[in-house]
Order: C-alpha cells, then structure tokens, then sequence
C-alpha cells in the first residue's frame, strides 16, 4: 500500500516515488505505480533513477483515493484489445469492490475520473465513467445540467 | 472541478454513450435529445456531434464517432473551447486558405489532442503539410492516436519518434511510407496498414523485439502478385496479437489461394490470437476453399469473422461440424444467405442456416448472421 512521505523522493526495493501538486510524496510498490500508463511510461523514460515522478494534475487526497484502486486491482490483467474490450463496455455493470470504491461525493467523483483519465487507468476510468452513466440514465435535461 | 461540463469531451461522450446502452429506443432517442439540449446549454462547441441537428439524433452515430471540425473552424470558437476537444478527424477537401488558416488555429490550440485523424486526397497535400506535422508536434506529448487517410507528409519518420506515447497509428489508402532508422520509440497495441506493400516494408519497421506489444493488427493487401507472407521472414513474432483483420482482394482466384494458405498459416503462429476477421473484395457468398485452411488457426481463438465469404450451405455446414480443431471458438460470423439470390434458394438457405445453428448450439457456439440487406443497405 501506498505511505505518504513528507521529505525526501528516495525510493528502493521497487517502490517508487509520486509528487502531487500539493507536494506531498508517496511512495508505492512499482506493480502498483504501473497500473498508470502515464507512470510506467514515465520510468521507463527515467531508468532506475530515484527521481519522483512529478503528477502535477494530481492533488495528494485524490491521488490516494487512486492508489487505494491500484492496489487492490494491482494484480488484474492488462486490457485486452479494443475490439474484444467491446462487451466490458457494452454493460454499465460495476464489480462491487468498485461500487463501494467509487461511493464518494460527486466532487471526488469527477476528480477521480479526470485523474484516471490523466493517468491513463482504463478500468478505472471506466467505473468512473459508468458510475456517471448510471446518473444520468433517464434523466430530463434540467436534471442532468444540475450535475 | 464538480460539475459534469468540466469533463474533457471524450469522456462525456464516453458517458453518454455509456448510459445509451441496453435503452430501448424510445428511451434512447429521449436521452440523446436530452444529451443534445444540455451540450446546447453549455455551449459545447467541442460536441458537434449532439448539437449538428435533430437529424443526428435518429441514430446512435451521433455519439459514435470523432468530432469532424472542418469548417465549424472557420467561425470562433475560442481557445479554451478548442483546449477540451481531444479528437479530431479533419478532412482537408480542397487546401484552401481557409483550411490553413484552421489548420494553424489547431496548431495553437490543440496541445491536448490525442486522437487525429487526417483525411486528403494526395494532390491536396503540399499547402496543409506543414500544417498537418505543427499539430502533429503540437501535441506530441499527449496524442494516442493517429491515422493518415491518403498519404502522409514528408518527415514522416522525424515525426513518428517524437510520439513517445502513441499506442495505434492507421495507415488508409498509403502508397509506400518513407521510412529511416532508427525505429521509432513508440509501443503500437493497434496497427492498421491498408495500402500497397506495406506489410512486407512497415511492419517490421514499426513493430520490434523491443517494442513489440501490437495486440490489434488490420492489413490490407491490395497487390494480388505480392507475396508478402509467403515470404514472411522479415515479419516480426506478434506474439501479443490478439486480434488479426486480413483484408485481401481475391480469396478465390486460383493465383491467390496459395497466398491465402499462407496467410492462416502464418496467423497458425500467433499464439495469442483470439479474433480473426477475414475481409474480401470477392462478391458475397464466394467460399473460402478449402475449408481445411482453417486448420491451421491457433487454438485459443475466440472469435471467427468470415466476413461475407461463406454462406449457409453444405460447406459451412460441414465447416462447422469439422471444427473441433478450434475448441475455444466461441462466436462464428458469416453469412446469413447469397446476396442477390433467387427466392426460391431462400428455403435451401434457411434450412442450412438451422441446421448450421443447430450444430452450433450443440458446441455452444454463437452464430452472427450477416444479411445482405445489412451490407448494402437495400
């Protein structure tokens, strides 16, 4: 699991370290760090350096909520490609780890979706997105606009 | 940020579409005008797909696809606007000065862009080139997704390395690609080559030991006489390939079948092959033969498409009753009947069709029938 760190960007072991835009670290096992595309490709591009990985889109209590999905999803398979993906997005179905997971208020919610998004997290993007979906389902206009 | 508006406009269409599926029609014709009227209340430049017109609202393509801005540039659209739009699919109709005017206000304004999609005809090319590769370099940090419909524009290798985080590139109608080492740094997991030898020369440029996770691949081979994978020594091991379209001019021809025999042998070879789509210019109903080619396909696979190749009869019949070598297939897509058969076929036709899904319900196999009035839109 992910440890806020208030100093340093030191990492070891196959931890890395991220900076969100409000400075604080955290330090995370790489398997769970790699669950962002964003994040593996940016240490692919680092190396083995101990640099932190700046996440400046990212604020420290959404980052957290992010990595506690990382976590528990870290050892899920990669998605597989676009077109066999289509039944996982045809449906609105959310697992139920992921339901409770995504039961935040809906500040948290949009916050989470654009972190995904900006992380590059598919499958979390996707509860995101279809927790939105199922709000919005059957709604008139003036009801969807007050979103 | 609480407020839906403030979603990027691929994540709200993504939503939107979300919540259309399992609607019935009616439901789903109320929430696309809903969708519609509450994008016009945002002014949401960026979504002209739910706000170009009550007609858009009849199907559910007004939500399907990339947002075309040719034209709609031409009027102002301001920046912050432009900042939110991450697809764009531009057709460059005559290179007129007014689409390089806009192609420059994409250049400034689309450092976001992940998706793009370029459409001209060749001889339109010169005058929107240097616009093209400014967006192009514009957004080199963010784009995902790019596709060249007609040709691509010189430089084209320069500008593909600098695309650090580019996962599906699409080549459309391409006569041959420049390319130079080195190879570029890019992980592709989808491929499209549709053009003349670019099999044999642009694959294994683009796809290498080193970068090698494609796992969607369309090829097109437009040259009967080419045997790109007769000779396939050059091809690098896909070994991630999940998903494999092989579009091809002839199946039928005599001169080809030999190359066909070596396509699916080749496609024998991916082992993590589970969806193989087999497209032909042949008219519908022309039969892939020998079946027994199909032998050779990996056992993993999940999903067959043999586009409008074969339709109901002793063949497929006797196809399907044979396929135990794919005991993981799944799901069958062929045709449903000939195109442009005679009436009295239809009681032949209809009898093979239940007994094919009756030997596929035995091996609980899903059968999706292509009927020619789908593909022709009679």
């Amino acid at each position: 699991m992910a440890s806020a760190s208030g100093s340093g960007a030191a990492t070891g072991g196959g931890k890395v370290t991220l900076t969100t835009s409000d400075a604080e670290n955290f330090v995370v096992e790489r398997d769970v760090a790699n669950r962002s595309v964003l994040i593996r490709n940016m240490l692919e591009d680092v190396g083995e350096s101990d640099q932190p990985i700046p996440l400046p889109n990212v604020s420290a209590n959404v980052l957290k909520k992010v990595l506690e999905w990382c976590e528990h999803h870290k050892k899920d398979p990669e998605p597989i490609a676009e077109d066999l993906d289509d039944n996982r997005r045809k449906t609105t179905e959310i697992s139920d780890w992921d339901a409770k997971f995504i039961q935040v208020d809906q500040e948290m919610l949009f916050e989470i979706i654009l972190a995904a998004n900006y992380l590059d997290i598919k499958p979390l993007l996707d509860v995101g997105c279809k927790t939105v979906a199922n709000m919005i389902k059957g709604k008139q206009p003036e009801e969807i606009r007050k979103l | 940020m609480d407020t839906l508006p403030a979603l990027p406009t691929e994540l709200l269409l993504e939503i939107f579409r979300l919540s259309l599926v399992k609607s019935r029609e009616k439901a789903r014709r109320a929430s696309l005008r809903s969708y519609s009227l509450v994008c016009k209340s945002w002014h949401a430049v960026a979504m002209p797909e739910l706000y170009s017109g009550p007609l858009d609202l009849v199907g559910t393509d007004v939500l399907g696809g990339d947002a075309t801005l040719t034209g709609r540039l031409h009027a102002e659209i301001p920046d912050a606007t432009l900042r939110l739009v991450h697809s764009v699919r531009f057709q460059i109709a005559g290179s007129s000065r007014a689409e390089q005017d806009a192609l420059r206000r994409l250049t400034t304004g689309m450092s976001h862009l992940r998706k793009l999609n370029i459409v001209r005809p060749r001889h339109e090319w010169d005058n929107c080139a240097t616009g093209v590769v400014g967006i192009v370099r514009a957004c080199k940090a963010t784009l995902r997704s790019l596709t060249f419909t007609g040709a691509v524009p010189g430089g084209f290798t320069d500008l593909l390395n600098q695309l650090r985080v580019l996962e599906e590139l699409h080549f459309v109608d391409q006569g041959s690609i420049p390319l130079a080492l080195p190879p570029p740094k890019c992980r592709l997991r989808a491929l499209t080559l549709r053009g003349q030898d670019l099999v044999a020369t642009t694959l294994p440029y683009l796809v290498t030991p080193s970068n090698n996770v494609l796992a969607s691949l369309v090829i097109s081979l437009e040259r009967p006489t080419s045997a790109h994978f007769g000779n396939a020594v050059n091809l690098p091991h896909l070994e991630h390939l999940e998903r494999l379209e092989l579009w091809f001019p002839d199946s039928v021809n005599q001169s080809t079948v030999d190359r066909f025999s070596s396509i699916l042998s080749w496609a024998s070879q991916l082992p993590a092959l589970r969806s193989l789509v087999l497209s032909t210019a042949d008219p519908p109903g022309a039969v892939i033969r020998p079946l027994e080619y199909f032998h050779q396909l990996p056992p993993k696979l999940v999903r067959l498409d043999l586009g409008t190749h074969t339709p109901p009869g002793a063949e497929s019949v006797s196809f399907l009753e044979n396929a135990t070598w794919l005991p993981g297939l799944r799901v069958l897509r062929t045709m449903a009947k000939y195109a442009g058969a005679v009436p009295e076929y239809e009681p032949i036709e209809s009898r093979s069709r239940a007994t094919m899904e009756d030997v596929a319900r035995k091996r609980g196999l899903d059968i999706e029938w292509i009927w020619p009035e789908d593909l022709f839109d009679v």
